[in-house]
């Protein structure tokens, strides 16, 4: 489902990416760990066409996003760390200005939207102005927005943060069933106790560079993931 | 403590000195010092100037007729309107809505030393506004009125009483400010009415001021009659100036209680205003969304348009020259037979020259409408939704572009018809007419595009950088201009010596296509990579 090929991304003379290669499988769920810096949201946003870069492929379900971005973005979602939304529209608003440019029929959004917001418990929030929202609430309606159009590769930079423990919970269900209807999620965390539950694989980069990637397993063998993580940290 | 909460009120209020928005860092020293001494110079200076003149033109007159009161009384109300105006607003974003409180409650700090810093900064605003006002009166009165012991200690305690009621009035319409704005569906339409409402009457009286004036002057006596009759407490205002001391004493009482009035309410629920977030009235709705399916245009137009309405400072900056356009079209329906003979008498039996003259005059408002320029920039950090959505860039460009022709077209087509009447044209030249706005309206707003896409910026704090201090905003308007006292002085020059409108409007419509053209063709070049690298 996605490929990356060699990721090179420079900003000036630094190399925020270092040859960064990764494959992710229909159905996986792939975490990306990384200390602050590391080029996590880097090559979060050069996957969903945010950011340009110098050397590599990405490749999504066989498409080049440098050569046919439209065609990867029908099939992409992407949540940043940060949801910064248009605060000028409601809730409704947005989810609809979504499923326009997605194209989603009026009854396909109905049900989605009304499915997930009341899973989420902001539906009633919906007629209110973004602006009014907390992060949390931002985070839930971004969370929405990338279900409504029915995305075969879910791309998320700290899906988390801002979420209460009931939403969370219900985005760990939504991950999961998702990935069993062979969709694929990656996504960034801090959180390795998330990442040790719910990734099927995972990925660990440090200063541009991938330092270990595998099944749980095969990157945690006996130890914690966070034992294994801060090892690799320090040795590095 | 309170000190220290003063001195971060005050570089709160003037940070815009110290720091550059614009550039996002500080300024220099050099920057900041003249930044403050053109705020000095225009409040001391025009203002103050403005101010001391008009004290000057109504002091003498009037205390030669021994209405040293009124005159006290006059400077004194539009000083506390002037302070107020200026200071309400202060208020409700320094006291109600300041993001800061939150964090100043959670630290050991008593709640009331808060509010009084904050108090203290809306009386600062408050006593600069209305100082502009009272200081150059004073100044005047004890000049080339009467300089006594009493009127001095009268002139103090005006100041220090004027201050007092600016800060009463702030505090209270400022909570009715917040209250209103957070319980208002379209605010922002609502404070463009109100601000256009505001600019009116000022003009208004701005117009009327000299009238009122000789009226206050030469029926003086007859006018303070009446406010002893039906306003004594504003005579007993008046008085304070003259040094009356029994109506300083009252006024004193007066104005102290009601400070205290609100200082003990404002004390006493400042916790509950500072935490309470502005509470939307919208119902919360539990059924009956709205699920319309649009095309991807269609959901680009909705957002563009979203955006706009959104914003006052957006509407007011970029949007204000269709108000305009309306106006004068109105103007020309009314007072068009009256410009018609006056083109008339300047040249005579050539009514393309006039036309052509109208028509340019309302091309010349039109470039005020600049919408398409900050576009771009307005999207700011959240340009990341546009490029991660599968939209063409075309499609993002034509919706910026659609927004500022389909606001135009209504006007254009109103002030288009408004020539029908006055020069009795017939539906033909109505057209052209038409044609010629339409066509250099297309042509300022990809002008607005390029020179937005070219002056792009993302990295703002506040809208009104893109808006209102960005390069592109201010060489749309200037290259607009120009534009038409170039090409629209010829094409007038040559209505003078062809009396046809109809080929004159097909010049000018041939001649924005063609630039239009180029725009067009320069952004088909160059947008793609320039959004590409935003």
């Amino acid at each position: 489902m996605l490929k990356i090929e060699h990721l090179t991304k420079k900003y000036g003379v630094k190399r925020a990416i270092d040859d960064l290669s990764i494959h992710i499988e229909k159905g996986e769920v792939y975490g990306f760990i990384g200390h602050n810096g590391a080029g996590k949201t880097t090559t979060l946003k050069s996957i969903v066409g945010i950011l340009n870069f110098e050397e590599g492929e990405i490749f999504i379900d066989g498409r080049s996003i440098k050569k046919e971005p439209l065609e990867c973005k029908r099939i992409i979602a992407y949540i940043p760390d940060n949801p910064d939304l248009y605060d000028y529209m409601t809730g409704i608003k947005y989810l609809n200005f979504i499923a326009d440019i997605y194209q989603i029929d009026e009854t396909t959004r109905r049900n989605n939207i009304e499915k997930y917001a009341k899973a989420f418990e902001i539906y009633p929030a919906l007629v209110q102005p973004i602006a009014s929202y907390s992060h949390g609430m931002k985070q839930k309606l971004a969370l929405i927005s990338a279900w409504i159009h029915e995305p075969k590769l879910i791309v998320m930079d700290e899906p988390f943060v801002g979420l209460d423990p009931k939403a969370s919970h219900l985005l760990k269900q939504m991950m999961k069933e998702f990935c069993l209807n062979g969709g694929s999620i990656f996504f960034s965390t801090h959180v390795l106790e998330v990442a040790e539950k719910l990734c099927d694989k995972i990925a660990i980069i440090k200063e541009g560079r991938l330092i270990s990637f595998g099944t749980i397993e095969e990157v945690k063998g006996d130890a914690s993931l966070e034992d294994v993580f801060l090892e690799l940290e320090n040795k590095e | 403590m309170l000190s220290l909460l003063f001195k971060k009120q005050m570089s709160e209020i003037f940070r815009s000195y110290f720091y550059d928005y614009r550039k996002n860092k500080p300024r220099s020293k050099t920057s900041t010092i003249l930044w403050i001494l053109l705020f000095v110079f225009l409040l001391g200076g025009l203002f103050g100037g403005m101010f001391l003149s008009l004290s000057y033109s109504l002091c003498q007159p009037l205390v030669s007729q021994g209405l040293d009161w009124l005159y006290f009384l006059f400077m004194g109300m539009i000083a506390i309107l002037l302070g107020s105006f200026g200071g309400v607003f202060n208020t409700y974003s320094s006291l109600y809505l300041a993001k800061d409180n939150d964090l100043l409650l959670s630290m050991p700090i008593p709640p009331k030393t808060i509010l009084l810093s904050k108090l203290l900064g809306v009386y600062f605003i408050g006593l600069m506004y209305s100082g502009v006002v009272i200081v150059p009166s004073i100044i005047i009165y004890l000049i080339f009125g009467n300089c006594t012991i009493n009127s001095i200690i009268g002139c103090i305690f005006l100041l220090l009483i004027v201050s007092l009621v600016v800060l009463s009035l702030c505090c209270g319409l400022g909570y009715v400010v917040a209250k209103i704005s957070s319980k208002l569906k379209f605010k922002s339409i609502l404070a463009v009415i109100a601000l256009l409402a505001f600019m009116a009457v000022y003009y208004l009286i701005a117009f009327k001021a000299e009238v009122i004036f000789a009226e206050l002057i030469s029926n003086g006596s007859v006018i303070a009659e009446a406010i002893k009759t039906y306003g004594y407490p504003f005579y007993m205002f008046g008085e304070i100036g003259v040094g009356n001391y029994l109506f300083i004493f009252i006024e004193s009482v007066i104005v102290g209680g009601i400070f205290l009035s609100i200082w003990f309410i404002l004390k006493h629920s400042f916790i509950k205003v500072a935490t309470t977030k502005a509470s939307y009235s919208y119902k919360r709705q539990t059924k009956g969304y709205v699920y319309k399916a649009k095309s991807e245009l269609s959901g680009l137009l909705n957002k563009e348009f979203g955006k706009f309405v959104s914003s006052p400072n957006y509407m007011l900056n970029c949007g204000i020259g269709l108000l305009f356009l309306v106006i004068a079209g109105v103007m020309l329906f009314i007072k068009g037979d009256f410009l018609v003979e006056a083109f008339n008498q300047i040249v005579p039996n050539n009514l393309t020259f006039a036309q052509m003259i109208i028509t340019v005059t309302f091309l010349f408002i039109l470039t005020m409408v600049d919408i398409v320029a900050p576009s771009f920039s307005l999207e700011g950090n959240k340009f990341y939704i546009l490029k991660t959505l599968p939209v063409k860039k075309e499609k993002i460009i034509l919706a910026k572009l659609l927004v500022q022709l389909i606001l135009c077209s209504v006007p254009l087509l109103f002030v288009s018809t408004s020539l029908l009447i006055p020069f009795s044209l017939n539906v033909i030249d109505v057209i052209f007419a038409f044609l010629i706005m339409c066509s250099f309206e297309l042509f300022m707003a990809l002008l607005g595009l390029v020179l937005g896409l070219k002056y792009v910026n993302l990295n703002w704090m506040n809208e009104i950088i893109p808006i209102k201090q960005s390069a592109c905003v201010g060489l749309t308007l200037l290259f607009g201009v120009l534009y038409i006292v170039v090409i629209g002085s010829s094409l007038v020059g040559l209505s003078y010596f062809v009396n046809n409108y109809l080929i004159i409007s097909c010049i000018f419509i041939i001649n924005n296509l063609l630039f239009s053209g180029l725009l067009y063709l320069l952004i088909k070049k160059k947008a793609d990579k320039i959004i590409e690298g935003l």
